[in-house]
């Protein structure tokens, strides 16, 4: 049907009708809209419609002015420029040479390219003496035989030539990207940060104590910086293992390296390369021996030895001459082979003597308690108690008795019999057999959750008490004032320990740093092994509800409540508004459309009587809308291209900020085959309307995306932002049907996603911004600011330092030439001026490869 | 004051944890402490829970016949009508339908008091033991198909003739078995029948409908996330995700279909599949993400 024109009836805010009208040529769209004003005449007039489609929709202009939206939003029609010439940018000699530049290039005719190349440079200095525009193509045609090349170094040598004549920013980009993104480029200066990074970290501690200042002016600042020099020498010698870590950076840098020697095995950098991989694998066996004994050692330490052994055994494959690794297991081995012996005892049978004279009871019993009669047990077993009651088998007709309650259902008389024996048992097996059963879960279903909840608040207090590493995190505080004061440190050194407690005490109230898994896990089990007539049921519900709550997952604290009947109306509400919530910031976090629709449709679903459900309303209602590629105008604005004649062919006065003449609105344009539906900026706020594409406009305009968006990443690239490799996920997901000869896939699925300008995204938009980190800890308030790039400060950050408060300023000493930064630091006592060794933040894009 | 809680404090963090005492292994006293334990941890619904260990860990039918064998080692001939029983007891919960049928003869002949019970037990095992032995065609496909079918039917009516009593229990999971047997040979088939792949599909919908209250349930949703996982290597397998034949979106169906059958085990927890759930769904990650990096 896309040669008819189509026509939209829609209701608005439930007081007026719209009429949308579409068709691919302005024939069709005429008589649409001819037919729709028709209808439109007839609608005004007819009552107005109440109900569920009346609140669905809503107009950012003004909803009563139905002619206006009925008529044309643009005074000359149509927002295309007509068709634009094929172009032809050079005289037909030029663009003879670079069909032939091309040919060449394919058959890697490399002479024929010099020669090329040399017609071009010619060209151009002609042209230029005749003040005539040159080709600008030398430099291309020099790329181009560049990259026919193949050794390595003289490829390199050649880029860098190109890059010296690139004139082009684009080109520039590109041939930049290319020589950084050489494998052994790429390893060696992922090997130099990892160095400064660690060796930085570490002397910048030591470096705190050294003050610029009190140098100049020829001194070492008097004792004042005893003080720091000690906690920086023991914060570095806690943390000197730094130094061997074998980290994310070192793992890329050795696939670097091995795929640089898959690559050019024969380049003369072959013997230098094979010497670093033999130092980083030495690293990484070294680190990996250290994690597997660490692990080992854990494991065993808890006592699962399965686990243990596991580790030990890698251990043993990574240093077949560990000891500890063979010890370990050794340890395990020995552990197993206790397990077996003992299970191997567990089972046989004791040699039984029974006396003559219990035979009878004993044979009685036997048969009860075969026959599964608990009614028969308990006769028999009462029966043997009373005849035999100085017989060694008094322990064991009792427990028939626990059995034959067990049966009937009676626990707790079947308790009070284990715990007859437990207390007054004649032998000690039988004791400990029913002390064993009194605390298996099918006398104490609740054992198991107690205990979990138990180790919760022990770790808790743990945490509060002595927080996560007491030793790394206190010794270089507690050890300088002893040191420089004596006995008389201890006083103020107790005041800090309580605050750092009651620091820890808050964040256990706030930040819930200890998991409730076990409780989880525990109270789980329970729910799943007994059903609802179960005594305790509603308080393990609520338990597993609580824990769910405090660990963020509201959807199954709900259903636990609920379950629970135990929860007040208002607790409910407030869950299923905090489920609703969190299910809108998930939808809120992701630009992938159908992701984002399904969680709004999932708290329309689940959650209709909440305050997020009339968010979530709103945004699917908007979402559907704006289903398909959607180009801001400031996107747009940023690539001209896009919307000139490569792209969507609109007109540039759209883009002039005149209304009068017709004008884009900040929402820009949605792309959805076979459409383009287009936001205007009208005197009566912003309207907007669809229209048909044809299938090239539409293929043409997905390639030219693609191209921008490969520019794009080129950019952050350049600047840092892109890490190693410049690739963006998600948008060339969502292009690939473009690419296709039906450019819609057969489920009709869209693809949607949202290209906005520089600032327009949220978290572009605080970009000017500075990063702010910090935290908040028993060494008291820091925080730090990245502050944009510039010769006066790079960094800014505030804290506490030896229990002193500072504020501070770090610039760079030479620019990007020496990693050497100067921080100006204020202290109540004095300004002072540190150096400090700069580290690379920027994280590598590629870490999935390496984790 | 402060000062010594200082020290207190820091006193407690350098304190360990003391070993705890293990008292799992216990041998048995008596023949009657065989047979109590037997009856304390014998379940009647094997279908919907595992079955018990013992206090050292040993599954509790395997841990019963391997100390009764062990007593009649030692006391050759005694309580050999008790001990017959027992075990039979034992056997027919680990599905030993011919095992628990001969014990049950045993226990009925040596000891009269016992006869009612076993009599009455042998019979049913008997029909038991008549289907799991009886032979299913294996020839034409259909036909193979057919038979199981039918005879998951019969397990079915078996379980409902015998219903509240263990045997409904093992004739739920001889049926679920059948059912288990019906995936697996259209899996295995699936390349040589029309629609192989939605057969397999529906096969597995079916078992996982009807066995919702099975001990297994988490194992066949991991099994039919296995089967999504393996078509979408398939698929990857056949058309080169470098290649521009690849349909992004045909894998992607595939792999999601598969990561949701995964994340309801790994979502549920206490149970034995979690951890195996939660590998599966790291694994599957790491691999689209590979297919991802090769595509584009």
């Amino acid at each position: 049907m896309r040669g008819d024109g189509r026509l939209k009836l829609r209701v608005l805010e439930g007081r007026s009708w719209i009429l949308r009208v579409t068709g691919p040529t302005p024939i069709s769209r005429l008589w649409s809209l001819v037919v729709s004003v028709g209808i439109g005449f007839v609608l005004i007039f007819t009552p107005t419609p109440q109900g569920e489609g009346a609140a669905l929709e809503t107009w950012n202009g003004c909803p009563e002015c139905l002619t206006d939206r009925l008529l044309e939003p643009l005074a000359e029609g149509t927002p295309f420029e007509g068709k634009a010439p094929l172009p032809h940018f050079f005289p037909d000699e030029i663009s003879q040479r670079v069909k032939e530049a091309i040919i060449d290039a394919y058959l890697g005719d490399v002479r024929a390219l010099r020669d090329h190349y040399r017609f071009f440079q010619a060209k151009d200095q002609e042209l230029r003496k005749a003040k005539r525009p040159v080709t600008g193509l030398a430099d291309d045609l020099f790329d181009l035989l560049a990259n026919t090349i193949e050794d390595r170094d003289r490829y390199l040598k050649a880029q860098r030539k190109a890059l010296a004549l690139a004139e082009d920013p684009h080109q520039e980009r590109l041939i930049r990207w290319r020589i950084q993104e050489d494998e052994l480029n790429r390893a060696d200066s992922l090997t130099k940060d990892t160095t400064i990074n660690k060796a930085g970290r570490l002397l910048n501690h030591l470096l705190r104590a050294l003050d610029l200042t009190g140098l100049l002016l020829g001194s070492l600042y008097g004792s004042a910086l005893y003080g720091p020099a000690i906690d920086s020498a023991l914060y570095t010698a806690l943390n000197l293992d730094v130094l061997n870590s074998y980290d994310g950076r070192e793992q890329r840098a050795l696939s670097l390296y091995e795929a640089f020697l898959k690559r050019h095995p024969h380049s003369p950098r072959v013997p230098e390369v094979q010497k670093k991989i033999q130092k980083f694998e030495e690293k990484k066996r070294k680190a990996l021996l250290a994690e597997a004994l660490k692990l080992g050692e854990e494991a065993e330490a808890r006592g699962d030895f399965p686990e243990a052994a596991f580790h030990f055994q890698q251990a043993l494959i990574l240093d077949p001459e560990s000891e500890k690794a063979a010890e370990g297991l050794k340890r395990c081995r020995d552990h197993e082979q206790k397990e077996k012996a003992a299970i191997a005892k567990a089972l046989s049978a004791s040699p039984e003597q029974i006396p003559s004279q219990e035979r009878e009871g004993y044979e009685a019993l036997l048969l009860a308690v075969t026959t599964r009669d608990p009614d028969r047990m308990l006769t028999e077993a009462n029966r043997f108690l009373a005849q035999h009651p100085q017989s060694p088998l008094v322990d064991a007709a009792r427990d028939v008795k626990a059995l034959a309650y067990e049966i009937k259902g009676a626990r707790h008389e079947a308790k009070k019999a284990l715990q007859e024996i437990v207390t007054s048992g004649r032998s000690p097996t039988a004791q400990g057999r029913a002390r064993l059963l009194l605390e298996s879960p099918d006398y104490d279903p609740l054992r198991g959750l107690e205990e979990a909840q138990r180790q919760y608040r022990k770790e808790v207090i743990r945490y509060i008490l002595l927080g996560k590493d007491f030793v790394r995190q206190h010794l270089p505080y507690a050890v300088t004032p002893l040191i420089l004061q004596g006995v008389s440190a201890v006083t103020p050194l107790g005041i800090f320990l309580l605050l750092g407690r009651a620091l820890n005490l808050y964040q256990v109230l706030v930040e819930n740093p200890i998991p409730r898994t076990r409780i989880i896990e525990e109270a789980e089990k329970y729910l799943r092994d007994h059903g609802p007539s179960e005594s305790h049921f509603g308080e393990v519900c609520e338990i597993l509800a609580t824990a769910y709550e405090k660990e963020g997952a509201y959807e199954k604290a709900l259903y636990y409540f609920q379950l629970s009947g135990r929860a007040e109306e208002k607790k409910i509400a407030a869950l299923k508004e905090k489920a609703a919530t969190a299910l809108l910031h998930l939808a809120d976090e992701t630009r992938e459309r159908s992701r984002k629709a399904e969680y709004l449709g999932t708290v329309l679903a689940r959650y209709p009587d909440t305050e997020a459900a009339k968010e979530a309303s709103r945004k699917l209602l908007e979402g559907a809308r704006n289903e398909g590629l959607r180009f801001s105008k400031k996107f747009l604005m940023e690539n001209p291209r896009l919307y000139g004649w490569e792209g969507l062919r609109l007109k540039a006065s759209l883009f002039d900020g005149n209304v009068k003449n017709g004008e884009i609105a900040d929402q820009g344009v949605i792309l959805r085959w076979p459409t383009l539906l287009i936001y205007f900026k009208t005197e009566d706020g912003v309207q907007w309307r669809f229209y048909a594409i044809e299938d090239e406009t539409y293929q043409r305009t997905a390639l030219l995306l693609r191209e921008i968006l490969r520019e794009r990443a080129l950019a952050q690239f350049q600047n840092g932002n892109g890490g190693s490799s410049p690739r963006s996920k998600l948008p060339w997901i969502l292009l690939e049907p473009a690419l296709r000869p039906n450019p819609l896939p057969p489920t009709g699925e869209v693809a949607s996603f949202e290209f906005l300008g520089q600032g327009e995204d949220g978290k572009d938009g605080k970009r000017w911004m500075p990063k702010i980190e910090g935290s908040f800890s028993t060494r008291g308030l820091n925080g730090e600011a990245t502050l944009p790039p510039t010769p006066w400060g790079t960094l800014f950050s505030i804290g506490t330092y030896n229990a002193n408060p500072y504020g501070a300023l770090q610039f760079p000493l030479l620019g990007s030439f020496l990693p050497i930064d100067l921080r100006l630091e204020g202290r109540p006592t004095h300004i002072g001026l540190f150096p400090s060794i700069r580290t690379v933040n920027h994280q590598s894009v590629d870490d999935d490869l390496t984790e | 004051m402060v000062s010594l809680l200082a020290v207190l404090l820091f006193a407690v963090g350098c304190a360990a944890q003391r070993p705890k005492k293990d008292v799992r292994y216990q041998l048995a006293e008596s023949l009657l402490e065989i047979v109590k334990e037997f009856q304390r941890y014998l379940r009647e619904d094997t279908y919907r829970f595992p079955a018990r260990k013992d206090p050292s860990g040993v599954n509790i039918y395997k841990a019963t016949i391997a100390r009764l064998e062990d007593y009649e080692r030692k006391h050759p001939g005694e309580y050999a009508g008790i001990i017959a029983h027992t075990k039979a007891m034992a056997y027919e919960r680990l599905h030993e339908y011919g095992k628990a049928v001969t014990s049950y003869r045993w226990a009925a002949e040596l000891d009269p008091r016992l006869r009612p019970q076993a009599e009455e037990r042998i019979e049913i095992l008997e029909a038991m033991k008549r289907l799991a032995e009886a032979p299913i065609p294996s020839g034409d496909p259909q036909e193979h198909l057919t038979a199981l079918e039918e005879r998951a039917k019969a397990w079915r009516e078996l379980g409902q003739r015998y219903r509240g009593t263990v045997y409904e229990s093992l004739a739920k999971e001889e049926e679920e078995r059948m059912d288990q047997a019906k995936v697996a040979f259209l899996k295995r088939m699936r390349s040589t029948l029309a629609k192989g792949d939605e057969l397999v599909i529906g096969a597995f919908v079916e078992l996982i409908a009807k066995h919702e209250e099975s001990k297994h349930f988490d194992g066949h949703l991991l099994e039919f996330g296995d089967f999504y996982a393996e078509l979408a290597k398939e698929y990857v397998a056949q058309q080169d995700p470098e290649g521009l034949s690849f349909d992004w979106r045909k894998f992607k169906e595939l792999e999601e279909a598969a990561f949701k059958l995964y994340v309801q085990v790994a979502q549920r927890d206490g149970t034995l599949e979690k951890q195996e759930a939660k590998g599966k769904l790291e694994a599957l990650k790491a691999y689209s993400a590979k297919i991802q990096t090769l595509y584009q």
